[in-house]
């Protein structure tokens, strides 16, 4: 399912897109069963992984604090220093417009954050839904979904998400809405594989013989067994959205100027990038640490999870 | 019954009667420990081997007993991470495999030293026509170019008798059955006529009607090519009808060792007889129960100081569970056991009615 | 495959198809502002808007237009642009070319670094290269193509100012040239390709490598060049090929930014300039076109698999 990841470019690492089995958990190595010694800390997160953690959940707090936070105007301009370096006053330097370049960084993480989260809630509980309906359910229905699923991932996502914004404005609602979309397809199929098979399974068949109802089914035997590998999917999707509203701010059709997105700011960045590479570069780097927090939190997840599926 | 086993069988010299000389595979106190979970394993622990050209060496043993292990870690197979100490002496037609580098190692693998695996169905290539399989060690250690090793590939495929070789050779294992899988392994390692065949366990997934094709095989290119084959298995009909020696392996340590047809016919170590009684045999009486042997095998991080089979032995004593025995010439045998309190000889009178070896009319019809 | 279930694949793809065709023609209806006036200008009289719409068919019912553009895409006439008077067939034709010249580029470049540092970091596992190599693809992974274009832009044509920056020549005027143009962008394509591939190729590698067969292939003594070339890659390549294709099917047209950035003349960019002055004709006819080759690549694909793993095309 690459379809979500045109939007910014490079494809998140679990996408094997055709096979539905194509999980997060398939790119991290599986566990050997030889005679070679394991790890000693297979089984705890790590501490990169931590430290992952941790970024995030400053990078989080930060922007949710930012209003009370002792940040100077993300809008307003210090004629003075213009694309200044880093300084007592400017702690990660200016812009070309002497607007302060943290304060814009973490007034743009208000714009990322939410519209990664929101993306991927918005994908996860649409595409749960659907992918355990197309798991589960008889007739026509699971092939409906199927094929409306085939048809998002064949649209050309930019396309598709610049028309959309185009019609409904940037703002961003339309944008997390639009993003948890273009995330609904990868959803259903991380979700469909794994119900498909639990629903033969004795203990889900003999539920249904004594009479459960599918829904009550679903959510009581069914999605608890399967919501561990959603978490670890969507962690990555996570990076993946915030990856995605980066690629949309940089073309200008995020949230409108002047107030910041990391995507944004990179793009106006690019007009003295001769000069001043750190106005580009600074951004660039807080959006690329992000994602690859992401990333590294959702890999030692599925790494895990492959582990004990591997127990037994 | 037949007391074949109070007579010294006459198939040869015991395997370790030999002093080594003229021997082509010379293991003493041979011994291989891995990296484990759960500990430092004592996998394979001072096992002595002789074996000759054109003679047949079985090895036997529950899952678990270091058979392949020793194998393996002979042609260096396995991973330098998981092997944490190996000790004792193994020459190989007078070298010494210890102190053989990997890269003179895959001079000798494939060479002068083919091994055949267990299961046809995952240890062929499956996106590989199996022609090319036969090739790739032809090319690499007799030089031969593609189209040399092409039909070298298929008189191969000929002689370990596929129909219609030359169609076979550009199929993929998927398009062939269990039995000519292997077929196709044995050709792969007799492609450079090598001195010594492993076979690990060669019939183990196929069906009874073809074990004893690929055996009846095994046998005849032994004899045809002057080869030794050491033969893994756990099945003691096969055993019997297709080595000359044999050796039990418990825990990774020799348990029982000499002559096939004396070990079979009077086992004396406690685990060889209940082995024995737990496999079924053609003349057996009706109606025997097999036995199956109590308790687990041991935990290998965690051997007992004595002998390894103690927890698990009819005839244990105090002595077994302090004091490892050593393998020794057992009186009344012509083979060597570890055991403290042996089993008496075959014809006494406490043998169980019905634990009967292998008698010899089954050898011989099988071996038809 | 059977002939049933690719029957079956084929009529999807058909079903598939026409959805698309149907959603995108909606999507160009739900455009804000009118095509008369982008084309005529604000100062247009309602007379010049009717008369317009007359002639583009605007005029009629969005059913009968669909059926109208529909059955004349079946034809081959994907319309004409009402904006400059363009054949859509026409212009599609002209930029499909700098948009598949650039994503081979890209896939072989990918693929070239991609494969055999994989298959080298498989098989020294752990040791300092793979780890290198393994961050390495974790930062591009996390990293977004127009951030690594930038990068390369300040990089190769600002610092060095080795290659152009923007720009694209067509291989009929100066191949050479050509090459350059598209250097820059298919590296920023090829980098995040190469990271997928490289994840991709190493774990199938790892897998493989404690398949049976491989220390069967050992026993043989082959040399680790034989087990790893002859025997490791081939099973392990296999679920790269369904990737390669798929991502090849979606950056035909797909790679918007990249074009974008570069000022390449693709099918990204027309279907984003339409997207901007509501050309519908010309948006409708793109990202059908789009769509149609990543259904049919995701087809081939399949069908390709088949055929490259005699398990599937053996089996009984």
């Amino acid at each position: 399912m690459p379809a979500d990841t045109g939007l910014a470019g490079t494809p998140p690492p679990d996408l094997a897109p055709s096979s539905a089995s194509a999980s997060a958990a398939a790119l991290s190595e599986s566990p050997r069963n030889g005679t070679r010694p394991l790890p000693p800390n297979r089984n705890r997160l790590g501490t990169g992984a931590w430290l992952a953690v941790g970024f995030l959940a400053v990078l989080c707090a930060a922007a949710l604090l930012a209003p009370v936070l002792p940040l100077e105007d993300p809008t307003r301009s210090d004629t003075d220093a213009l694309a200044a370096g880093i300084s007592g006053d400017h702690w990660l330097g200016t812009d070309a417009l002497g607007r302060d370049t943290l304060a814009r960084i973490v007034h743009g993480a208000r714009v990322s954050l939410v519209v990664g989260a929101g993306a991927t809630v918005i994908g996860a509980v649409v595409g749960t839904v659907l992918g355990m309906a197309a798991g589960m359910g008889r007739g026509l229905l699971p092939g409906v979904i199927m094929r409306l699923t085939d048809v998002l991932l064949a649209f050309p996502a930019m396309i598709f998400a610049l028309a959309v914004i185009g019609a409904v404005g940037p703002s961003t609602t339309s944008v997390t809405l639009v993003i948890g979309l273009l995330f609904v397809p990868g959803f259903v199929r991380i979700v469909r594989a794994p119900v498909l098979s639990l629903s033969q399974r004795e203990f889900v068949l003999s539920c249904r013989a004594m009479g459960m109802s599918a829904p009550r089914l679903m959510l009581r035997e069914i999605l608890p067994n399967i919501l561990t590998g959603i978490v670890t999917y969507g962690v990555t999707m996570f990076g993946v959205g915030v990856m995605v509203e980066g690629g949309l701010g940089f073309l200008g059709v995020s949230v409108p100027p002047p107030d910041p997105t990391w995507g944004g700011m990179i793009a106006e960045g690019r007009q003295v990038l001769a000069e001043h590479p750190m106005v580009t570069l600074t951004p660039t780097l807080v959006l690329v640490l992000v994602v690859l927090c992401a990333n590294v939190v959702g890999d030692r997840l599925s790494a895990r999870l492959d582990m004990r599926g591997a127990m037994l | 019954m037949n007391p074949l086993g109070t007579t010294n069988p006459t198939t040869g010299k015991p395997a370790s009667s030999a002093d080594g000389h003229g021997s082509l595979l010379r293991l003493r106190g041979y011994s291989v420990h891995l990296h484990s979970p759960r500990g430092i394993v004592a996998a394979v622990d001072g096992v002595d081997v002789d074996l000759a050209r054109g003679r047949t060496l079985a090895v036997v043993g529950e899952s678990g007993s270091g058979k392949s292990v020793l194998c393996r870690s002979l042609l260096g197979l396995l991973p330098a991470a998981a092997v944490a100490h190996r000790g004792g002496t193994a020459h190989f037609d007078g070298i010494d495999l210890a102190v053989t580098g990997e890269a003179a190692l895959r001079d000798i693998r494939g060479r002068r030293i083919g091994m055949v695996f267990q299961d046809p169905m995952t240890a062929l290539n499956p996106v590989l026509p199996v022609w090319r399989q036969i090739a790739l060690p032809l090319r690499r250690h007799l030089r031969l170019d593609r189209r040399a090793a092409k039909r070298a590939a298929v008189e191969l495929l000929d002689s370990v008798g596929i129909p219609d070789p030359a169609r076979r050779a550009d199929q993929y294992p998927v398009q062939m059955s269990g039995g000519m899988r292997q077929r196709v392994m044995i050709a792969i390692a007799l492609g450079c006529d090598p001195d010594l065949l492993i076979a690990d366990e060669p019939t183990t997934a196929l069906d009874v009607t073809v074990q004893a094709q690929i055996l009846g095989l095994l046998d005849r290119l032994r004899a045809e090519r002057d080869m030794a084959v050491i033969l893994i298995s756990h099945d003691l009909g096969v055993v019997a009808d297709h080595s000359d020696d044999v050796m039990v392996m418990y825990a990774g340590r020799q348990a029982e060792r000499g002559a096939t047809r004396g070990v079979l016919a009077g086992p004396r170590m406690p685990y060889t007889r209940a082995l024995l009684d737990a496999a079924p045999t053609l003349h057996g009486e009706r109606g025997r129960r097999l036995a199956a042997i109590g308790g687990q095998p041991p935990d290998l991080t965690r051997l007992p100081d004595g002998c390894a089979f103690a927890a698990r032995c009819p005839r244990v004593q105090d002595r077994c569970r302090t004091q490892a025995p050593p393998l020794a010439p057992v009186p009344g045998s012509a083979h060597d056991g570890a055991c403290w309190n042996p089993v008496p000889v075959p014809g006494s009178a406490d043998l169980p009615e019905g634990g009967a070896p292998i008698p010899q009319e089954t050898q011989e019809t099988s071996r038809a | 495959m059977t002939t049933r279930s690719l029957l079956a694949r084929a009529g999807q793809a058909v079903i598939v198809l026409v959805s698309v065709a149907v959603a995108t023609f909606a999507l160009g209806r739900i455009l804000p502002g009118e095509l008369a006036t982008a084309v005529l200008g604000d100062t247009a009289t309602p007379e010049q808007i009717a008369e317009f719409n007359r002639k583009t068919g605007a005029d009629q019912p969005a059913v009968e237009q669909f059926r109208t553009w529909f059955t004349g895409v079946l034809h081959g006439d994907f319309g004409t642009s009402a904006l400059t008077g363009q054949k859509v067939s026409d212009a599609l034709a002209d930029r499909a070319v700098p948009s598949l010249l650039l994503v081979v580029f890209a896939e072989v470049l990918a693929l070239a670094v991609a494969v055999p540092l994989a298959v080298w970091a498989a098989y020294r596992r752990g040791k300092a290269p793979d780890k290198a190599a393994n961050a390495g693809s974790f930062v591009l992974l996390a990293t977004p193509q127009f951030a690594i274009a930038v990068l390369l832009i300040y990089i190769f044509a600002v610092q060095l100012g080795a290659l152009p920056a923007t720009g694209y020549t067509p291989p009929e005027q100066d191949p050479a040239q050509t090459f350059r143009t598209l250097l820059l962008p298919a590296v920023t394509l090829a980098l995040g390709l190469a990271a997928v591939y490289y994840r991709v190729l190493r774990a199938g590698v790892l897998e493989t490598l404690q398949q049976d067969y491989i220390l069967a292939a050992r026993a043989q003594g082959l040399t680790p060049r034989q087990v790893l070339f002859r025997h490791t890659l081939r099973p392990s390549l296999l679920p790269l090929v369904t990737l390669v294709g798929l991502n090849f099917g979606f950056l035909v047209g797909g790679a918007v930014i990249v074009e974008q950035l570069f000022a390449i003349p693709g099918l990204g960019t027309y279907a984003l300039g339409a997207v901007q002055t509501k050309d519908f004709t010309v948006l409708q006819g793109t990202v059908l076109l789009i769509a149609a080759v990543y259904v049919l690549v995701n087809l081939a694909v399949d069908l390709l698999y088949g055929v490259l793993d005699p398990r599937i095309r053996h089996a009984r």
